[in-house]
């Protein structure tokens, strides 16, 4: 992981061009809303990932990164929005490298230097912004529903993996399973034929014995003494005489085929097949007619297909680079929305199965019965062959599905027997009829050909059907393990996470919540959280806790992810205004959790409130001069950051060179507002109470200077009650000199009418308005007597 | 070489560990030896998911008929 020295931000969001220096600590951001904060957040995310996922997430309709974060006067020159990072990585001997990356080549960043070890630890954030947690992500994670709060957690933790080859194990499963039940039906009809052939009911290996020991018999053939895997029934015939003559009709057999096919025939068209063709249709209609139906079950396979595609950096077709969690997360919500058409999908499937079945029946009753038109009716061979295509393009079309027209239009035409078929038949009935009886002999030794050719299909066929069969049971064994091992794996995961949860929200809820205690309970694509409310039993977080809890459970929930998902490589992130409801001492107990338990992890922290930027800093959580705070922001300026920039000089740059009082007159008034608000903080003054917190320099600068002079005179009075005259003396000048340089500003005069004071400065002209910046210096520079800038440096 | 041995820290990722796990709960279920030695080329190895790659690596191209 890395540590963050600087950043550089140019032409980005709502920033011109800003650069702040980390110094690979942590680093407080500070300024009321819309003063660009989270334009900073926003940079170090598109630094490491190449993304912002506010700017890309579900729900941001044409919002996007590649338009819309340069800043909006460079939004045609996407070249321009550009981030620099300086960073030192620890594991490699803090080796300091510099990225830089731009809206239009966002793929792309340029990392000097670049080496394979560098690249390898840059790789960590690409696809994964998890090192920045906002508020609205807390939500996602604290009070979201199971299922959608499941996938922010498995994302958090990229377990995306484990949950895809579940998933895959059971496509798999659920393949081999159709398969082995396919293989079943082919050895049934197998079955079926060869015991028609052997002219008994049930295949039993007495039975077979007997009815093929007569006939052999008759032939003057040894009979059988067993029946084996390989047991050859015309064992012994000439071989001349070993397979059936084409030419030829055997008459029973002709006779049973006719009658299994008259059978399969009746089969498809009786009246409940019908029924459950014409309801099928309609169910099939209805799934057809409705628009989310019809997107699901044309797309499901295709966003099936997608999610195994999803695992590449960039697209496999046009090579554009992709967010892969944003992106599978995108294809399962979206798989999701087809769940309950998905049943009814599933529904429709099982109950097109024996009518398959049927297909598959009639089929194999009218190839026979196409082997009979071969000798006996060669004109009829055309329109048999024909039916035999169109149940076969039925049976694909019910088969696959998809498209549904295709199903639809098969299913109705089911149950319907092509005319010429039973006409076709009866020719082929009659010709049948007048085929002279067999001798004893001819009948028998057609009876044990044919009865051979049907036991080596029906041998074929249990073959494949138990292959398919073990494969189908080692598909489901696989799938079952892995259910079950990885089940136990994430329990074991979503435990230690729980345990740390609790243990990091108890420290800093101690006082009331010591003996706080959390359950997350995993189950198939959802994830509960609950969490304990003073002893009376475990509830949703949203239920009774309230919303500052919430916050400062999220966050911890967060950290305790991170803790799991990276270790000691937990170094860095970024929390975007992520306490904004919790209260003062618990914000304090979670600076304290955040300084001891995430000593070797680099917080970047934004706030708008400047009390708990001081607590940040008096807790030690910030370093002295680590923060910055932004006043107020414009188009043209962006934030308007005070610590690292020479305001007077800039002041005087804006009157002398640009002859812009506009702009010295904004700087002015927004610098005096942040000098003063700081002095009365410094100064303990006493201001009139504003619930918003919004202090104007009309609020601040007479209450400072008041309790300045106030101080400065207590220190006149001690030094005459010590006898040291000199320092009186000296005090008194000061306290002078402070009143004076007071009066010089014309401040008084504003509390008359404070409501047009500083703004009208903006329409001085340039020597108007140069006494009021010299007055300000002056007064400004009796506040910081022992700097020789008047550089405020209070934090 | 996996990312996290570059950085000298060897943390298996989660879906490591359960993929590892898996293994070897199939030897202790009897699941045949070849199998589970092309499950691990696939899933370890070759870091392969798919639909196709899981297909092969259990039944082999030769028997996988579906």
């Amino acid at each position: 992981m890395i540590k963050v020295e600087k950043i550089q931000i140019e032409e980005f969001r709502g920033i011109r061009n800003i650069t702040l220096e980390f110094k690979g600590k942590n680093y407080a951001i500070c300024g009321p809303n819309g003063t660009g904060k989270s334009g900073v957040v926003d940079a170090l995310e598109f630094a490491l990932t190449g993304n912002i996922s506010r700017l890309s997430g579900e729900g941001m309709g044409n919002v996007s990164v590649k338009d819309h974060a340069p800043h909006v006067d460079s939004r045609d020159n996407p070249e321009k929005a550009r981030i620099t990072i300086t960073f030192k990585i620890p594991s490699l001997n803090n080796k300091e490298v510099v990225l830089e990356r731009t809206v239009k080549n966002a793929s792309s960043p340029k990392i000097t230097p670049s080496s394979p070890e560098i690249l390898a630890i840059l790789e960590q954030f690409d696809g994964h912004s998890e090192f920045v947690l906002s508020r609205r992500e807390i939500i996602r994670y604290v009070i979201s529903k199971p299922g959608n709060r499941s996938e922010e957690v498995q994302a958090l933790l990229r377990l995306d993996q484990v949950g895809e080859l579940r998933s895959n194990l059971k496509t798999i499963s659920n393949a081999y399973d159709k398969e082995a039940k396919d293989f079943k039906g082919v050895q049934t009809q197998a079955r079926e034929s060869l015991a028609q052939v052997l002219e008994i009911t049930e295949l039993v290996k007495e039975d077979i014995l007997e009815a093929v020991n007569s006939r052999r018999t008759i032939l003057g053939l040894a009979p059988l003494t067993d029946l084996t895997a390989t047991t050859v029934l015309n064992d012994g015939l000439e071989s001349s005489t070993k397979t059936a003559n084409t030419t030829k009709v055997n008459k029973t057999s002709a006779t049973a085929d006719l009658k299994s096919c008259s059978e399969a025939l009746q089969k498809i068209a009786a009246e409940t097949v019908k029924t459950e063709c014409a309801d099928l249709r309609n169910q099939l209609n209805i799934l057809g007619s409705n628009p989310i139906a019809t997107e699901s079950v044309s797309r499901e396979k295709f966003l099936r297909t997608a999610i195994d595609f999803a695992t590449e950096a960039i697209c496999p077709v046009c090579d554009t680079k992709w967010d892969i969690p944003t992106l599978q997360s995108i294809i399962r919500i979206k798989l999701e929305k087809f769940e309950e058409i998905t049943k009814t999908r599933t529904e429709l499937e099982r109950r097109l199965e024996p009518v398959i079945s049927l297909i598959d029946e009639v089929d194999n009753a009218i190839l026979s019965i196409e082997k009979l038109a071969k000798v006996l009716a060669t004109e009829h061979l055309a329109a048999l062959s024909a039916y035999r295509t169109s149940l076969s393009s039925h049976r694909k079309a019910l088969g696959d599905f998809l498209p549904l027209a295709s199903a639809i239009s098969a299913i109705e035409k089911i149950p319907t027997i092509p005319e010429n078929i039973s006409e076709i038949i009866g020719i082929i009935e009659k010709a049948v009829v007048a085929i002279p009886e067999p001798t004893q002999q001819e009948a028998a030794r057609d009876y044990i050909i044919r009865a051979q050719d049907r036991l080596e299909t029906y041998r074929k066929a249990a073959r494949d059907a138990d292959k398919a069969k073990q494969r189908a049971e080692l598909a489901k064994k696989t799938y079952d393990i892995y259910t079950d091992v990885s089940n136990k794996a994430l329990e074991s995961v979503y435990k230690d996470v729980e345990g740390e949860f609790a243990s990091l929200y108890s420290a800093i809820n101690n006082e009331d919540e010591g003996s706080f205690t959390a359950k997350l309970t995993p189950s198939i694509g959802k994830l509960g959280f609950d969490v304990d409310f003073y002893g009376r039993g475990h509830f949703p977080p949203g239920a009774y806790h309230s919303e500052g809890h919430q916050d400062a459970m999220g966050l911890c929930l967060y950290l305790a992810l991170m803790k799991k998902l990276q270790g000691s490589n937990f170094r860095f992130a970024v929390l975007d205004d992520v306490l904004m409801s919790v209260d003062t001492d618990h914000r304090r107990e979670m600076c304290n959790l955040l300084k001891q338990q995430f000593s070797n992890t680099q917080f970047v922290l934004t706030t708008h409130d400047e009390v708990w930027l001081k607590l940040m800093t008096t807790v030690g959580l910030i370093a002295q001069g680590n923060a910055t705070r932004f006043s107020n922001w414009t188009p043209d300026l962006g934030p308007v950051e005070w610590r690292t920039r020479d305001v007077w000089t800039e002041i005087d740059s804006a009157l002398k060179t640009n002859n812009d009082v506009h702009t010295a007159a904004s700087l002015l008034r927004y610098y005096l507002e942040h000098v003063f608000r700081e002095a009365c903080d410094s100064l303990r003054a006493r201001v009139e109470f504003k619930g918003d917190g919004r202090y104007e320099l009309g609020d601040t600068l007479a209450p400072a200077v008041r309790r300045f002079r106030d101080l400065i005179l207590d220190g006149v009075k001690v030094a005459e009650a010590w006898n040291q005259k000199d320092l009186a003396d000296a005090l008194k000048l000061r306290e002078k000199s402070l009143r004076d340089s007071f009066l010089a500003t014309n401040a008084e005069q504003w509390q008359v009418n404070p409501a047009i004071h500083y703004n009208e400065w903006a329409n001085f002209t340039i020597n108007d308005f140069t006494p009021v910046v010299t007055a300000f210096r002056d007064l400004v520079q009796k506040f910081f007597a022992r700097s020789q800038s008047a550089r405020a440096s209070f934090i | 070489m996996s990312k996290t041995e570059i950085i000298g820290i060897k943390i298996p990722s989660v879906p490591q560990q359960v993929f590892e796990q898996f293994l070897k709960e199939l030897e202790t279920r009897k699941v045949p030896e070849e199998v589970i030695a092309r499950l691990r080329k696939t899933l370890i190895e070759s870091g392969q998911i798919s639909v196709e790659a899981l297909k092969t690596a259990l039944f082999s191209n030769d028997n996988a008929s579906v």
